[in-house]
């Protein structure tokens, strides 16, 4: 039974939220908010994944391998200890034969760990193991996001029981009921009267069609999924980060990424576009080169994203066509302040903003279509 | 009508559970534990995540 899967998880979840409430005067004093957080958790995982050892298996050797590189193998260089928080799905996503930890959600927990991790020099003092484990398996986020942060899980669990009150409980079930309707109403209508009628077609038109459809249901499922996650985490106590936001507002390639899965933006912006940059900046042949640092480092994140979702054309192509979108933008930033090239000079601001948008949203929608697998000349 | 009115979230939510029980009624059989929405959305999540 995955999270909001079937109508079994909200049955379990909505009778252990009620516990929590109910048990709180109870609890509070005697028993620490995380401990009950990862009991609940350590029991979701062993009651309903349908291989419970895989996903205790891979936490154990993340927990070591975290704790070994924060505390005792400090001067291991960054990159080879992140390469080795993220070896195991690395692996997975190559698809060699480990199925010993091939389960759902490896990726969001080894994102977690390199973020604990690369922020160690800040975060050793406040390391907390029961908050760790806490952060790393909490069952709303466990599966699809959003990534959170360590410092801001722990300044939840700080607060102890006193999370648990009427607003937080109001909050989460607001946005639980959107996410319900996103995902089971509007997610289901996209797919059952739009999407099924267009799959694997090669005219023009019904091309057209799937491709503004694909991007609605992947809208409509996954800020769905993201709003229940957010629902439930606030129910139990912590406030998880926005992943969507309006994203059909976006007017370039670098804010299409604060709009949309935000949580992954952020991530790949702080842990790989930034180092990447950073390393790019001793390269001495580059030093002399900003735009080009720039323009390397964004068009490797957006690549890197593209084969973290799988190795296949259509993921590998997408995320070329992001980090395309950003590099042409950024080179156009770029040469607008520097040489005062502007290809709007003169037009009215909300002309610029108007246009800006429609061109994103369709250039989004277009590099969405190819990620899907649907568009009928690129296969995997 | 001010977005942060009373009259407005009242509105706003009656739309939305509205919108929600007729669209599930409408959608999904109530004897079928299964979801079809979710279960491609599991689907999806496994092949990505």
């Amino acid at each position: 039974m995955l999270p909001f899967a079937n109508i079994d998880f909200y049955l379990l979840f909505a009778l252990l939220v009620a516990l929590l409430y109910g048990l709180k005067a109870l609890l509070s004093g005697r028993v620490s908010l995380v401990s009950v957080l990862i009991g609940i958790s350590l029991f979701y995982a062993v009651a309903y994944f349908p291989k419970p050892w895989q996903i205790l298996l891979f936490t154990t050797y993340q927990c070591l391998f975290t704790w070994l590189l924060l505390f005792r193998w400090k001067r291991l260089h960054k990159l080879l200890g992140s390469l080795l928080l993220a070896l195991p799905m690395v692996l997975v996503k190559l698809d060699w034969n480990v199925d010993v930890i091939g389960f759902a959600g490896i990726s969001y927990i080894t994102f977690r760990c390199i973020q604990v991790y690369l922020d160690g020099d800040l975060l050793r003092d406040k390391f907390r193991f029961a908050d760790f484990i806490a952060f790393l398996l909490f069952t709303p986020s466990l599966l699809a996001g959003p990534i959170d942060r360590y410092e801001r899980f722990k300044g939840d669990m700080d607060q102890g029981w006193s999370r648990l009150n009427g607003g937080a409980l109001l909050s989460g079930w607001e946005f639980m009921v959107l996410g319900l309707l996103h995902k089971f109403v509007l997610a289901e209508l996209v797919d059952r009267y739009w999407l099924s009628e267009c799959e694997g077609c090669t005219e023009a038109w019904p091309m057209l069609k799937d491709m503004y459809g694909y991007t609605a249901y992947l809208y409509f499922d996954f800020a769905g999924y993201s709003l229940m996650a957010i629902g439930l985490g606030r129910m139990m106590g912590v406030e998880l980060p926005k992943n969507f936001d309006k994203p059909w507002l976006t007017q370039n390639a670098p804010e299409f990424w604060k709009r949309w899965h935000i949580s992954l933006g952020d991530w790949l912006r702080d842990y790989f576009f930034r180092p990447i940059y950073k390393s790019l900046s001793g390269v001495q042949r580059l030093r002399t080169w900003p735009l080009l640092r720039q323009n390397i480092a964004l068009f490797s994140t957006f690549l890197l994203m593209g084969c973290w979702n799988g190795l296949e054309a259509h993921y590998i192509i997408s995320g070329s066509l992001f980090g395309l979108y950003s590099v042409v933008y950024n080179s156009y930033q770029h040469q607008r302040k520097k040489l005062g090239w502007d290809i709007w000079k003169g037009v009215h601001p909300t002309v610029v903003k108007v246009l800006s948008i429609a061109i994103m949203i369709h250039l989004a929608v277009f590099a969405l279509y190819i990620f899907s697998g649907r568009f009928p000349y690129i296969h995997g | 009508m001010k977005t942060d009115s009373r009259l407005f979230r009242i509105a706003k939510w009656t739309v939305i559970y509205t919108a929600l029980a007729l669209g599930m009624l409408w959608l999904h059989d109530p004897r079928d534990v299964s979801m079809d929405a979710a279960a491609s959305t599991v689907k999806f999540v496994y092949q990505q995540f």
